[in-house]
């Protein structure tokens, strides 16, 4: 028999010995090993092993009774003695729950906020399978065309709809209409594509007739308050009469598309619109592909797809999961991508800085718990036994920290929804993958906080700790200050961050955009507007408080979404590339929004030339075309060839994230869809309420809805205001946990140095001195904390701000600023505990010696 | 001085039995030769701490074989003590049969 056969099995042997509970292991499995080779050899292996392993399993019963009843036992003890200590200590034990709670509630809010970023448009039973067509520059406007040629074309495509929202409209039911905005116009396969739950009506058919509208709850209730609005017939616009065939459940907020009731698409043909066309951009197409197929396949089938219908326009087509619409930094949704990591990482941050208060607190206190340590030790605890105790405590602490952190979510819950301008709500924290999530979030703080302690703890040797009394504080007091460092290197990183976040922020809306924005009224206007629109400008113009009016196809704020890109030619092209925005103009276009000429002049009612072949083009326009002398030039955007009379000078058309795009202005009054006025700020209300009388002789049946240029403009930014305001307030918490942490740190300090002050002070310190001597030791941390971190948040703001193509130099102040702050705010917190050292009678903390 | 149970007089009847030779595979044979079965090392293993606690026996170490893995032998030895403990055990056990012999079972059973 080989040696190897005749080895002795692994695993019962292992288990043999490692669940005895008697003495003489080594004897025993001797026992064993001699037996097995004697019962091999007379009655071969198999024999052998099975005996073997019945001895093993026989032993597993004793072993268990044994250990249960021990670990009873023990937990008893530990649980009293960490209980006493807890107590004994109110101020540390205050410290560091407080410090843990705090920051395991700012994870579970970053967690839901990052939860929901992450959730929108996952609720579609379908949405792995969803895509929405876009351009390769991002843009989802498509040609109304491509979804019936995708869906008949291509055999991976099931369904295709299109999808077109509505501006407010007038919804009217007897006696009760409202102003009501959200509509959006689909085709009927869009209900089997989204799910979109009924409460009425049946959803294989509610959009088949081109008459019929579906409510969601909210509108409904609006219109019909509790009757069933199903077969009710309701005025549309004033003009269609739509029979509601279904009632759906409110559309959850977290989605890309937002709707409060739905349309048949055919309706827009009775308003003449083309529905079947590849010449204009102007609707949505979402796609529904056959499940497992892989959409890189349908790319590269379909990106040229419009170019082949029309061959000027050379941008890919490709499919966008929908899941990612939301998230994608190619388009100003709202929440990105990057803000998603960046709470992540927050929120990590932030639990650290309590951990790493815990791990310090339980470290520097250990000599404390040292005696106990050394007793256990000697009376016949081994290691493991110490590591699972003091790991015990760190989880009880934990474990309450956890409580009152989702009590403090609790009362927070209203202030962060107003912080986020999200719905969460209390039952949320009850959903399956947020109650992962939090244990998720106890395990790791557990083990963050509990692993190094008790690790330090528990290696303490029985004879020095019992012996001498000093030695121990100071163990790990290296560490401690590396923690520290750490601690203070993050909060001094947040702060940087945030201010970054602010000055950019500020910059942004601050910034001179090139043209006047301030008392800008503007609003939509209609046909009746535009047939008879000289006699109304001059009309209000003879108001004395309305300085200007100009008309446009789109008010300056808001064309990146919705102006159209066109291709470009101009006398001289070599071969440049040049895409180009146009928007129609009236002649006081650039008085009214106070713009400046270079070169050139703008249009004017002097030249009849004007109105027919005339372009202006910004100096983007110009530096794109490389044209020296661009006027007199000819210059053709889609099939419209016109002549350059002037170059105006470059304005912020568009939302600061991005640069000036070339841009030519014409004369085109069939294109005038908004009105700017320009008022004056005297009297502004009496103003508003002659344009709205005006209105009302126009369009009685609709109300007057304006908006004033400068507060859209400031909403552009919205996004970074409430990411900068959320981090403002978890930076706050970061500093205020780590401050808590080293009040804790010298309150121990003060403590354990008693003596030495009380001597200095009688061999003649002053308090000043004292306090100087012994805070110095953390003005040391906070500084090198301050110099690490230096370069890292350099580095990475630089990287945030290159996403902006108008951005704040960093500026060294704002480090010196922060250094000095933190600095200041941390001297506060350690001298506090140290004045009260500091200042105590020598005669006390000396008496006993 | 504690009465001893049945397991721990067993163990013990097989180490006086075994004099210089009780160790553990020995006894383990020798308890089921004399009480008529087996029994796992970690029963018997659990008796002798029990009766080395009661201060009833005593052991020393033997040297280490190759069979054994490497492992040293351990060989129990009844103390004065544990002799005293056994003869208790006799006394009683004869005055709890005084008067018995097979023949009394047969008589019963007929």
């Amino acid at each position: 028999m080989n040696a190897r056969k005749s080895r002795i099995p692994r695993i019962p042997y292992w288990l043999l010995q490692h669940i005895c509970t008697f003495d003489n292991v080594d004897a025993y499995s001797g026992d064993i090993e001699e037996e097995f080779a004697e019962i091999q050899k007379c009655q071969g292996r198999t024999r052998a092993v099975r005996w073997i392993w019945f001895h093993a399993i026989a032993a597993i019963p004793q072993w268990g009774k044994k250990s249960v009843i021990w670990s009873i036992t023990m937990v008893k003890n530990y649980l009293k003695i960490a209980l006493r200590n807890f107590f004994r200590h109110k101020g540390y034990t205050f410290i560091n729950t407080a410090g843990l709670a705090i920051g395991i509630a700012c994870c579970i809010m970053i967690m839901l906020w990052v939860q929901d970023e992450l959730s929108y448009d996952r609720f579609h039973e379908n949405a792995e399978d969803l895509y929405v067509a876009t351009f390769s520059n991002g843009s989802k406007v498509t040609p109304t065309a491509l979804s019936p040629y995708l869906k008949t074309e291509y055999p991976e495509v099931i369904h295709t709809s299109r999808y077109s929202m509505q501006g407010k409209t007038l919804l009217k039911y007897e006696d009760r209409d409202i102003y009501q905005e959200g509509g959006v116009m689909v085709d009927p396969d869009f209900l089997k594509m989204f799910t979109i739950p009924f409460l009425k009506g049946n959803p294989e058919t509610a959009l088949d007739s081109p008459d019929s509208i579906l409510l969601s709850e909210e509108v409904a209730r609006k219109l019909f308050g509790t009757s069933d609005p199903i077969g009710q017939t309701l005025l549309y616009n004033t003009r269609v009469d739509l029979n509601v065939t279904g009632v759906f459940k409110d559309y959850p907020a977290n989605s890309h598309m937002q709707f409060l009731y739905i349309l048949p698409l055919e309706l827009a043909k009775m308003h003449n619109r083309n529905l079947n066309t590849w010449e204009v951009n102007n609707i949505r197409t979402y796609v529904q592909l056959r499940k497992n197929t892989a959409v890189q396949s349908v790319d590269a089938k379909i990106s040229d797809v419009v170019e082949r219908h029309r061959p000027q326009d050379k941008r890919a087509m490709c499919l966008q999961p929908i899941t990612r619409v939301h998230l994608n930094p190619m388009f100003h949704d709202g929440g990105t991508i990057l803000y998603v990591y960046l709470f992540s990482v927050l929120a990590f941050f932030i639990l650290l800085i309590a951990c790493i208060n815990f791990i310090n607190l339980t470290t520097a206190r250990s000599s404390n718990r040292a005696k106990e340590v050394g007793i256990r030790k000697t009376v016949g605890a081994c290691r493991i036994h110490l590591v699972r105790q003091f790991f015990g405590e760190s989880l009880l602490l934990t474990l309450i920290a956890s409580v009152l952190a989702i009590g403090l979510v609790y009362l927070c819950l209203p202030m962060f929804n107003n912080l986020t301008g999200k719905t969460f709500t209390w039952e949320l924290l009850l959903q399956r993958m947020i109650v992962l999530g939090i244990l998720g979030i106890i395990f790791l703080t557990m083990v963050m906080a509990g692993s190094y302690p008790s690790l330090l703890l528990s290696r303490f040797q029985p004879v020095k700790v019992l012996k001498d009394k000093q030695m121990t504080s100071m163990k790990g007091a290296l560490f401690r200050r590396i923690l520290v460092v750490l601690q203070f290197s993050l909060s001094v990183f947040l702060i940087l961050g945030t201010l970054m976040v602010y000055r950019q922020v500020h910059y942004l809306r601050e910034r001179d955009v090139g043209y006047d924005r301030d008392n800008i009224v503007y609003f939509d206007i209609g046909i009746r507007f535009r047939k008879n629109i000289e006699t109304i400008k001059t009309e209000w113009l003879s108001h004395s408080n309305i300085l200007g009016v100009a008309l446009t196809d789109i008010a300056p704020y808001r064309w990146m979404s919705n102006a159209g890109y066109g291709d470009v030619h101009w006398e001289g092209k070599t071969n440049q590339q040049v895409k180009m925005v146009m928007i129609s103009v009236d002649y006081d276009y650039l008085d009214t929004f106070g713009l400046k000429m270079t070169q050139g002049r703008f249009f004017s009612k002097e030249y009849s030339t004007d109105a027919s072949d005339a372009y202006v083009v910004n100096q983007a326009a110009v530096r794109a075309m490389e044209m020296d002398d661009p006027i007199g030039k000819e210059l053709r955007v889609w099939d419209l060839k016109k002549r350059i009379i002037g170059v105006i000078e470059d304005y912020h058309f568009e939302s600061l994230h991005n640069e000036i795009i070339p841009m030519a202005m014409r004369i085109d009054p069939s294109w005038y869809l908004q009105a700017c006025v320009k008022i004056s700020s005297h009297n502004i209300p009496n103003t508003l309420a002659f344009l709205e009388d005006r209105w009302k002789e126009i369009y009685p049946e609709y109300p007057f809805e304006y908006r004033f240029l400068d507060e859209t403009i400031q909403n552009q930014y919205r996004a970074e205001q409430a990411i900068g305001k959320l981090v403002t307030v978890f930076t706050i918490l970061a500093l205020f946990i780590s401050c808590l942490g080293i009040l804790g740190l010298s309150s121990y300090t003060a403590e354990q140095r008693t003596k030495e002050i009380g001597i200095r002070k009688v061999l003649g310190a002053t308090v000043s001195s004292i306090i100087k001597h012994i805070s110095r030791e953390f003005v040391v941390l906070v500084v090198i904390a301050n110099i690490i971190i230096w370069p890292l948040a350099y580095f990475i703001m630089n990287r945030w701000l290159e996403r902006f193509a108008y951005r704040i130099s960093i500026g060294w102040w704002s480090f010196v600023l922060t250094g000095v702050g933190v600095l200041v705010v941390s001297l506060l917190t350690v001298s506090w505990q140290i004045l009260r050292a500091a200042t105590a009678n020598p005669v006390d903390s000396l008496r006993y010696e | 001085m504690k009465e001893l149970t049945k397991l721990e007089e067993l163990v013990m009847m097989a180490i006086w039995r075994l004099k210089d030779d009780a160790y553990g595979v020995k006894i383990r044979k020798k308890v089921k030769e004399i009480g008529g079965r087996e029994y796992f090392y970690n029963t018997l293993y659990t008796t002798f701490d029990q009766l080395t606690r009661k201060g009833y026996i005593t052991k020393h170490f033997g040297e280490p074989s190759s069979v054994r893995g490497g492992k040293r032998k351990v060989f129990f030895h009844i103390k004065k003590e544990g002799i005293r403990a056994l003869e208790n055990a006799f006394k009683r056990h004869t005055r709890i049969w005084a008067g018995i012999d097979e023949e009394s079972f047969r008589r019963e059973y007929s």
